[in-house]
């Protein structure tokens, strides 16, 4: 049996890592990710203790007016303005139109200023969208005062925000 | 004049380390802020109220659904077609598959009908109205919430 005495090279201490390819993998990544993050989702924040409905619902971006129905009070766009206990609302509150006083006054303000603005620039017009953010509890008739509250205030384009269930 | 460094080496090594190190960063910051839970939009027109009355083509039947206290569902025609259907639940819950079921016997019958209107009781929580809603568009697209 022939032998051969060439001496096998022995490995070098110094080890090569090949990071080009990480990198590749790191650049999909973050365009990937990037891509995900960046289009089609909705700046929402519930409060805290807010569980909003589950539904198979669209994802859009909407720029609109943000009204939130939390356990002890109601939101407009982030601002308290009006105080309730467990979803209910005060019955003196209750208009005959079955709108609440402290509400509509809230929502007449936020349309005064669109209106300012509409008025000073002709490109923009009132928008009539608004988004409400509640809890899964909320009964229907704290529902049903507030979509009265904004409909007599111009706001008829209702937007319900929701968890998506797919 | 001369043509270049002669002696200098043509290789070169880009330094990809710290560009590994500023990617992990990145992809571990989005995917901290990512939210796993996305938010989507549900469509509700109310079926009053307003500014301005918009001229609308009737449609040829109207649709309302009920939603009772009881858990009772029920289906109100009115147009050229006027009777109200019972949906038949088989457990104490909303049957909301009964639901569809009979709201798509309507829409073979009316297929030109694409609006429906949703009123609930006093007391019946905002997840069950939503899970209607999605119910009914399904069957029919333009769902608006009633009795405002």
């Amino acid at each position: 049996m022939r032998k051969t005495f060439v001496k096998s090279k022995a490995p070098s201490d110094q080890m090569n890592l090949q990071i080009t390819s990480m990198a590749d993998i790191f650049m999909i990544l973050l365009v990937f990710m990037l891509k995900s993050y960046g289009s089609g989702v909705l700046d929402i924040t519930s409060a805290k203790g807010v569980n909003m409905p589950r539904a198979g619902a669209d994802v859009s971006t909407v720029d609109a007016l943000k009204l939130e129905i939390a356990t002890d009070g109601i939101l407009v766009e982030g601002k308290p303005v009006l105080t309730m206990k467990n979803f209910a609302f005060d019955p003196k509150e209750i208009t005959s139109v079955r709108s609440s006083k402290t509400l509509s006054h809230a929502l007449s303000e936020e349309r005064k200023k669109q209106m300012l603005i509409a008025k000073s620039n002709s490109d923009v017009k009132l928008d009539p969208r608004i988004i409400i953010v509640a809890d899964q509890k909320v009964p229907f008739v704290t529902i049903r005062t507030v979509l009265a509250s904004a409909a007599v205030n111009g706001y008829t384009d209702f937007k319900l925000a929701v968890v998506q269930a797919n | 004049m001369s043509r270049g460094h002669a002696g200098q080496s043509q290789e070169f090594e880009v330094y990809l380390a710290p560009l590994i190190d500023c990617f992990t960063v990145l992809i571990a910051f989005v995917m901290i802020s990512t939210a796993f839970a996305s938010v989507g939009i549900l469509d509700a027109g109310v079926a009053a109220g307003g500014e301005k009355l918009q001229p609308t083509t009737p449609p040829p039947v109207r649709v309302g659904v009920e939603m009772q206290s009881n858990h009772q569902l029920m289906i109100h025609l009115s147009g050229k077609e006027t009777r109200t259907i019972t949906v038949k639940s088989g457990s104490t819950d909303w049957d909301l598959a009964e639901l569809q079921k009979d709201l798509k016997v309507v829409k073979q019958k009316w297929p030109s009908t694409d609006g429906a209107v949703l009123r609930a009781d006093d007391n019946v929580s905002y997840n069950d109205v939503v899970r209607s809603m999605d119910t009914v568009r399904a069957v029919f697209p333009a769902v608006m919430l009633g009795g405002i």
